[in-house]
């Protein structure tokens, strides 16, 4: 048993290594890529606590096994019993404090840019491209029309939207994150993106998809009996593409039935 | 004795913890089956439960052979819904029996649905395990079905599993995989939309207890949001709108992710049960008003002296005709849908959208004031005099329990709140004309088919600016039309009505000049 015991815990420091090292270049801990600047150095932080938590995990491991070992090997001796030791106290106080400390103050950037909206790139901070209204069990989106700016208030000019939000690729975007009812999560898994929709409040969001395409846009807070109906999707086109689409939404909104039929009739 | 018992305790525990080990373990696994779900089936409508048990015992069997139950669907091909699957023929060939092997041609339509029902990936067909199923419709094999387990697209010719002696004459038609469309349909209904909607499709679904405003029973036949002509039924795009983009303001979601075909198979699937509903409340109006098969009524007979043998005979009667009348309704059921999806039951604004001014609106502000402020109220909050008053049921004639509006569900309703800039059918100007113009039926919203269709856009612009209505922006307009009311004949609304006929029309005058200036 005692044999049994010492390799195990051998064997586990060993097996968290290959892990941690065959793990980010597997992606195994995120949903591919990350698709945003900002989302690349989320996850490099996240590789570095990954690492740290790694050393730390091995250190106390080798202790463990050390003192497996040595104490294995005297059968006879008895255990000795210890009140504490002030000096190895203070040192595995100050090193965590340390260890957190620095990365409380490493990733402080990083959290500024993402949460603080003064740290929002300018250019998405001027000019919000939508509103997006959690509502069980859906997204609502509400665009400018374009070429205006989106206000806080419904205009008559809004161009209005369903589960499908449209956003320029390769530029920081904002938008305003409502809910209409209880709380939800806006959750853009491969941007890196996650934030609650507080009920009575309007929270910016800011992120940017590097590559135009579709992202997945899920809830993230339990919400409801249908909160895994609230599947929808990001799409990001190029600048040119963009402005088109919004054109097509705006064309779309007004239609009035009529034109269509003297198409046909035309044909 | 505490001290000897302690010494034992542990055995017992730990005896005990393996029969609660082996306890739990038999409740998850019973736990299992205990909250696996009930087998889902059709349910019978009230009205047909209270048809004496001869008729109500014919009218399910009826409705099982016509229309099958959920884990049998029978493809009535009376009914125009696209129950899926690819048809064809076979061609003229020297092959002789027995064979498994004949040459086919695809209908000109059914071509691209073959090739994206059955291509695999390396560019083979694929039709599964067991093979696709293949249902001849014509010629010897009429009412038998093969499985075809290959194609040849060079020869054209279909493999089947069964080996035939007699090969199957030129030109007999065929169906493959039939009712694929409704099947998935049927997979795709239970996922989204049965916790609400129900098995039956009768808006009484796990989930429906909890909502307000309740989840749309179909089995009337009757939809709200619809860009048919008033009296005419949904379209499948209709359908596939408000699946695609949801209802705001109710608890209908939106399922814009679903592929096409997915939405297609769910729109048919809904439809189907519509009409499955709609037949089986119609056989039950019949035999209820008509016949009057129920046990209510032939108690009632009984009592007052009618004979056992004449009623029986009723009975036996409404029992041998219930085939034809299925079939004879069905026929009816098939051409009003199918005329749903005609051009001509499309409303289509006679003009295109008037310039959305305050002169429009104004006029659109003076139809509201003399069409719809009974429900929606003078400021469109949906509080008018309507909905505290006590209403008629048109079923029974006598007036509801509550003060109020209600659909021909029986639901409470209100009349939309227009400030909230919520509009349930759409928000295009084109969705807006289609209630104003084909009213919304069940919620007994009235048509204004036959009103002038530049007053309805004159409405149609005033509806969608009342969210963002100033205070006071019609208080001059109100006062005119208020004015001109009192002195054409003062209090009684018909003399006011008749009135503000004439006055629209000047109005209308007026505002198309300003606006032609304008543009």
């Amino acid at each position: 048993m005692r044999w049994f015991w010492l390799t195990f815990f051998i064997v586990c420091p060993i097996a968290a290594v290959v892990f941690c090292v065959i793990a980010p270049g597997m992606d195994w801990w995120f949903p591919s890529e990350a698709g945003s600047p900002l989302g690349e150095r989320i996850d490099s932080l996240f590789n570095l606590i990954l690492y740290i938590v790694t050393g730390t995990f091995i250190g106390t491991q080798i202790a463990l096994v050390y003192v497996l070992w040595k104490s294995s090997k005297k059968d006879d001796e008895r255990a000795w019993f210890s009140h504490g030791s002030h000096n190895l106290e203070v040192i595995w106080t100050i090193v965590p404090a340390g260890i957190l400390l620095f990365i409380a103050l490493y990733q402080m950037d990083v959290w500024a840019e993402y949460r603080v909206v003064s740290k929002f790139p300018k250019e998405a901070r001027k000019a919000p491209v939508a509103e997006v209204m959690a509502r069980q069990f859906e997204w609502r989106i509400r665009y400018p029309e374009p070429g205006r700016i989106l206000q806080i208030q419904q205009q008559p000019t809004d161009l209005y939207a369903v589960n499908e939000l449209i956003v320029p690729a390769a530029k920081p975007v904002m938008i305003y994150l409502k809910t209409q009812d209880v709380q939800h999560s806006f959750f853009l898994p491969e941007l890196r993106v996650k934030q609650d929709a507080v009920p009575g409040q309007i929270i910016p969001v800011w992120f940017e998809a590097t590559e135009p395409g579709e992202y997945v846009l899920v809830c993230a807070e339990l919400c409801g009996w249908g909160h895994y109906k609230m599947g929808a999707r990001v799409v990001a086109l190029a600048e040119e593409q963009f402005e088109a689409a919004m054109e097509e939404l705006a064309e779309e909104q007004s239609d009035d039935g009529f034109a269509d039929a003297g198409d046909s009739d035309d044909e | 004795m505490r001290h000897s018992h302690n010494g034992v305790l542990p055995v017992s525990i730990r005896r005990k913890s393996n029969i609660l080990f082996v306890l739990a373990c038999g409740f998850l696994l019973a736990g299992c089956d205990a909250f696996s779900p009930p087998d889902a089936e059709f349910v019978v409508r009230e009205e047909t439960d209270q048809l004496t048990s001869d008729v109500s015992k014919a009218v399910e069997e009826e409705l099982e052979s016509s229309f099958g139950n959920p884990h049998q669907l029978v493809a009535w091909l009376k009914l125009p819904v696209d129950f899926g699957g690819v048809t064809g023929a076979t061609e003229e060939s020297t092959l002789e029996g027995p064979l498994n092997k004949f040459p086919v041609k695809f209908d000109p339509e059914a071509d691209d649905k073959f090739v994206a029902q059955f291509q695999a990936d390396d560019g083979g067909f694929n039709f599964g395990e067991s093979g696709a199923r293949l249902d001849w419709m014509t010629g010897e094999y009429a009412g038998k079905s093969m499985h075809v387990i290959g194609y040849d697209s060079e020869s054209q010719q279909l493999t089947t599993k069964e080996k035939v002696e007699v090969p199957p004459a030129a030109g007999d038609t065929f169906v493959l995989s039939a009712g694929e469309t409704l099947k998935s349909g049927r997979a795709l209904y239970m996922e989204h939309c049965l916790h609400c909607h129900g098995v039956s499709g009768d808006g009484n679904g796990p989930t429906a207890q909890y909502l307000n405003p309740r989840p749309r029973d179909y089995r009337l036949g009757q939809f709200k949001f619809k860009a048919t002509k008033p009296a005419e039924k949904v379209r499948q795009e209709d359908l596939g709108r408000v699946i695609k983009y949801g209802i705001p303001g109710t608890y209908m979601p939106s399922f814009l992710l679903l592929a096409d075909e997915d939405l297609h198979a769910i729109v048919e699937y809904v439809r189907w049960l519509s009409m499955r509903g709609e037949l089986e409340y119609r056989v039950d109006q019949e035999l209820v008003l008509a016949s009057g098969l129920t046990n209510e009524i032939i108690a009632e007979r009984k009592s007052d002296g009618d004979e056992d043998a004449e009623i029986q005979e009723e009975v036996d009667e409404a029992v041998a005709y219930m085939p034809t009348m299925f079939d004879e309704l069905g026929d009816q059921l098939a051409e009003s849908w199918l005329l749903a999806e005609e051009e001509e039951s499309l409303i289509v604004p006679a003009v295109a959208r008037v310039e959305d001014s305050f002169e429009s609106r104004a006029r659109g502000r003076k139809f509201f004031l003399e069409k719809c402020t009974n429900c929606h109220g003078h400021k469109g909050r949906g509080n008018g005099s309507m909905t505290e008053d006590f209403q008629k049921d048109e079923e029974t004639g006598e007036l509801y329990a509550e003060p109020g509006l209600f659909d021909i569900w029986g639901n409470s309703i209100k009349p939309r709140n227009l400030t909230k800039g919520l509009y349930r059918g759409g928000r295009r100007p084109v969705d807006l004309y289609h209630r104003l113009y084909g009213g919304i039926g069940p919620s007994k919203m009235p048509n204004f088919a036959t009103t002038d269709p530049k007053i309805l856009w004159d409405t149609v612009n005033y509806v969608l600016h009342i969210p963002f209505e100033k205070p006071g922006e019609y208080t001059e307009v109100d006062k005119e039309y208020f004015e001109s009311k009192k002195k054409s004949g003062g209090d009684e609304d018909k003399a006011a009505e008749q009135e503000a006929t004439p006055t629209e029309s000047e109005q209308t005058a007026t505002g198309s000049t300003e606006s032609s200036d304008q543009g």
